[in-house]
């Protein structure tokens, strides 16, 4: 298809012969004032053939070569733009100011000597800016050498002057003799034309002193710099910029202006041509595009680096990278290879089950035969890499002594285990074993592993904890004793070991109190040498009134009134005698009232605020208030909610007893907090759940409603936390009032609840992998075994379909209660318990209730 | 640059007593207070290679792509600041090319 051509409008012919002069005068002017100038010079010349005489004419004909010009400039016409400025100034005998886009033009065109000599004659006449712009241009060619411009410029003109120093104190920059180099700029005043290069060259003269203050004295100029230096000013903060910034600034420079920057910064031409290479587009290569790069050069990094660095490559884009080694020359990826890049990959998916199974994988790789040598790289990898599962999970540094261990947990111990055959020396793994082993309770294999490690390292505080733990949990306090006197020379303020050696040497001594009493007094004894501290002295002084109450009743009694009279008499020391007595084993309550002890309220705020800090202490053991000595402590804790509080210690406050399950004396400081901070959201939240207790089927609109003001208000403060918790508190009520879904449920029912489970079970298989789906139903591993043995006979769909069928029985039976490998359509069973284990996680205080009416939320994966 | 062995200057087969010595060279050039992002670079650098533990572990474990900047410093390290020839600032302020 024909381009449509715009037409070229060409002057209008013979207009001027058939108008009058006052006509042709005014269609001239109409000419110029619409951009029509090709046309306005031809009237103008017309007029002018007529009366040269007229002043206006010659203004109004150089107005159109000016504007002609600026056209054909902007066409990039520029020697036919400079036709039309040399018209101008013909016009009249040279009359006229030079315009400075006259001026320009001429810099563009680097007629510098014409500039010159106009510069010369004229530059009083043109404006300050456009002087200073055509100086600068001048000083730079001056600078730069240029012959041509230094003979022509006057000896006396400033250009010329001040240029000596100029170059002079470039020469020196370059030779690196800072003296002369700042003679040379001394000479130079601070209006001259030179003044940008000599901020230039004394901010880069500090480059390899103080950056900073180099960069600064750049920063002050920036944005001001005359157009004759400009391109130096962008090169040498190129040269200066910190490493980050630096890629984006040479994206927007000349070539000749990043050349030199680079080469200020130590870039050789190999590295500048390789960046062009990489970076030349201005973005990040694509991997594959990096390992083009690298593979062309392998020669330089060497084979196997450039292999490493291309796995490194292929990760994010895998499975899909898979052939990209071949497709730049590298070949095909060995097995050990792709058994490494696929154990990279399993860490980015975050899948247990699999990172341990793709690291046991590649392990074997490494074994080779001589691997097995102790203290050689070869065998130094292979323990790296069966302990690597653990360090990128550390699941067994998170084990508790008497928690529950993992079926994951052991089999990462094992390979913990096995790495120590290839490398011994590594304490941190023997830590993992003995806290496995102490959680397990199998103390024989636990002492074996410390006394290996204590052997090798005698000094190592951790295990020397680890040590002591082993030594409490086997009743060994001598031992342990002194494992805690080895800590304490090591680490003389280590507090934890005095405190859990207290601790442990009191318990003994409440064991034997009853059979053994000069046993137990031994006890007290040892622990009064380790206890330091107030607290832990009060504590010696409990358990030895509670033993000399076990002797002599009336002593005891009376010791105990002291010591609760001692510790403020009020709320602390009532909670402090009432664990005792239950960690003793008496019945608490009916000791605490034969004793005289009735719990006062605590009005005074230390005393509320000493009283919340010891059952925080409580509490962050892991230990619970007693149900009786909660219910005795209560209505006095109700009375001392009218102590003066600030608002955050109000919401502590209400937080601790929150955990203490003290919902009525929660309730009371909620209210009272309101009181004074009137709707504050989260006295709102604290007052509705200590209210509701976690029983919500009778929660009143008047109290949502409330909830819901205190949830807007939250939002509106930006205290998100709070919003959040209302938010919890708010669904958990609508799932009681209106009926819970798998997934939350709502006065308009469970959008979910129709939805087919299998997307989703095939979700959670993508999400956390089958071990991870099999961790959360907590299958045994018998069971396991078997899902995956049908896995690989039927394929994933059918071990989905038959996941899906247990889940329709309500619970997550044995494979023994459905028959495979065929999906199940047999009637729901009887929910199976859940078991004890994952009951104890749930927090006393998350909402449960003993409420037998409460509708069962459902569980996807019980 | 992420990678330790550049950062600190070091060949791949460099041995503790090197490594030490490196990182040590480098904090009295880069002291903390003057370079603090510079220091943590090195220091992450220092701990990533301190050790022959630590060097074989990074070699195994480290599966960061690399970056253009890495493959840059891996191919044509960065040489020392340097100045310019006076005949390259002067075709600059020319205006060349």
């Amino acid at each position: 298809m024909k381009k449509k051509r715009k037409p070229r409008s060409v002057p209008r012919k013979g207009a001027g012969s058939t108008l009058s002069p006052t006509a042709l005068a005014d269609l001239a002017r109409q000419d110029l004032e619409n951009g029509r100038y090709r046309e306005a010079i031809a009237n103008y010349k017309s007029l002018l053939k007529q009366a040269d005489t007229d002043l206006s004419l010659h203004t109004g004909l150089a107005e159109a070569y000016a504007g002609r010009a600026r056209q054909l400039e902007a066409k990039g016409l520029l020697k036919e733009a400079l036709v039309m400025w040399e018209h101008r100034q013909q016009l009249v005998g040279n009359e006229l100011a030079f315009e400075t886009d006259h001026l320009l033009l001429l810099l563009r065109l680097g007629q510098f000597s014409a500039l010159l000599s106009l510069y010369l004659r004229e530059c009083e006449q043109w404006p300050p800016a456009t002087r200073l712009a055509l100086a600068s241009q001048l000083a730079a060619r001056v600078a730069a050498g240029d012959e041509a411009i230094i003979g022509a410029i006057p000896d006396v003109d400033p250009l010329q002057v001040e240029g000596r120093s100029a170059c002079a104190a470039l020469s020196s920059y370059c030779a690196g003799d800072g003296a002369a180099m700042n003679a040379a700029l001394a000479a130079i005043p601070y209006r001259s034309a030179y003044r940008d290069l000599v901020q230039i060259l004394r901010a880069l003269s500090l480059a390899t002193t103080d950056r900073d203050e180099a960069r600064a004295r750049l920063a002050r100029t920036q944005g001001q710099v005359t157009p004759g230096f400009a391109r130096l000013h962008r090169a040498a903060w190129l040269a200066l910029v910190p490493e980050s910034d630096l890629s984006a600034g040479l994206a927007g420079a000349d070539e000749w202006t990043r050349g030199l920057a680079l080469t200020m910064r130590g870039w050789d031409a190999t590295r500048q041509a390789l960046w062009r290479d990489l970076r030349g587009s201005g973005s990040e290569p694509s991997e594959l595009d990096r390992l083009r790069v690298i593979f062309r050069h392998r020669e330089r990094l060497g084979e196997e680096r450039v292999r490493r660095l291309g796995l490194r490559l292929l990760v994010e884009p895998f499975p899909s990278s898979r052939g990209w080694f071949a497709e730049v020359g590298g070949g095909r990826l060995s097995s050990e290879e792709q058994d490494l890049l696929e154990a990279w990959c399993a860490e980015g998916r975050g899948d247990l089950g699999e990172v341990i199974r793709r690291w046991q994988t590649y392990a074997e790789h490494l074994k080779r035969p001589g691997a097995g040598e102790p203290g050689s790289d070869s065998a130094l990898r292979v323990a790296l890499v069966l302990r690597r599962p653990e360090a990128w999970s550390g699941v067994l540094a998170g084990v508790a002594a008497g928690s529950p261990v993992s079926p994951s947990a052991r089999r990462l111990a094992a390979m913990i285990e096995e790495s120590l055959v290839y490398d011994p020396d590594d304490a941190e793994s023997y830590q993992w074993l003995i806290r496995l082993r102490l959680a397990d309770k199998a103390y024989k294999d636990a002492r074996r592993l410390f006394e290996q490690a204590s052997v090798r390292w005698p000094r190592d505080v951790k295990l020397l904890l680890a040590g002591m733990e082993l030594a409490i949990a086997t009743g060994a306090f001598k031992k342990a004793s002194g494992i805690a006197r080895r800590v304490l020379e090591l680490d003389p303020i280590n507090g934890a070991v005095r405190e859990r050696l207290v601790e442990a040497h009191l318990a003994h001594a409440r064991k034997q109190s009853r059979s053994r009493p000069d046993l137990a007094r031994r006890e007290l004894d040892a622990a009064r040498e380790w206890a330091k501290d107030e607290r832990l002295r009060e504590l010696c002084d409990l358990v030895a009134a509670f033993l000399t109450f076990a002797e002599d009743p009336v002593a005891g009694r009376s010791q105990l009134q002291d010591i609760a009279r001692r510790s403020g008499g009020g709320l602390r020391g009532a909670l402090a005698v009432a664990l005792e007595a239950t960690a003793f084993g008496h019945k608490g309550i009916p000791l605490l009232k034969s004793l005289g002890l009735i719990p006062v309220a605590s009005v005074h705020k230390d005393a509320l605020l000493a009283f919340l800090a010891s059952l925080r202490t409580l509490l962050d053991k892991g230990r619970a208030l007693p149900k009786d000595v909660g219910k005795w402590l209560e209505t006095a804790l109700k009375a001392s909610a009218v102590a003066t509080l600030s608002m955050s210690e109000a919401d502590a406050a209400c937080e601790t007893l929150r955990r203490a399950g003290l919902d009525g004396a929660r309730l009371a400081f909620a209210k009272t907090s309101l009181k004074q901070w009137r709707g504050q959201p989260i006295f709102e939240l604290h007052r509705f759940e200590a209210t509701h207790k976690g029983n919500y089927r009778r929660v009143g609109h008047q109290d949502l409603d409330r909830l819901g003001v205190a949830l807007r208000k939250a939002r509106l403060d930006g205290d998100e936390r709070t919003a959040h918790r209302i938010e919890e508190a708010l669904i958990a009520a609508e799932d009681a009032m209106f009926g819970p879904g798998p997934f939350g449920g709502g006065p308009f029912g469970d959008p979910m609840a129709d939805l087919d489970p299998g997307p989703l079970i095939r979700a959670m298989i993508d999400l956390i992998g089958l071990d991870g789906l099999f961790e959360v139903i907590d299958l045994p591993p018998k069971e396991r075994r078997k899902f995956k043995e049908l896995e690989r006979e039927v394929g994933r769909e059918a071990l989905i379909d038959a996941l899906i069928a247990v889940n329709r029985m309500d619970g997550w039976p044995g494979l023994d209660k459905f028959p495979l490998p065929k999906p199940l359509s047999v009637p729901p069973k009887k929910p199976r318990a859940k078991p004890a284990a994952r009951k104890s996680d749930a927090a006393p205080d998350d909402g449960a209730t003993d409420d037998p009416d409460k509708p069962e939320q459902f569980d996807f994966f019980r | 640059m992420t990678d330790p062995y550049l950062i600190l200057g070091i060949p791949r087969d460099a041995d503790d007593d090197m490594v030490q010595a490196a990182y040590l060279a480098e904090l009295k050039r880069c002291p903390p207070d003057r370079e603090p992002e510079r220091f943590q670079a090195l220091r992450a650098a220092y701990e990533a290679v301190r050790t022959r533990r630590d060097r074989l572990a990074h070699d195994l474990f480290d599966f960061a792509p690399p970056t253009a900047e890495e493959i840059l410093d891996a191919l044509a390290p960065v040489g020392r600041p340097r100045r310019p020839d006076l005949a390259e600032l002067q075709a600059l302020l020319r205006g060349e090319p």
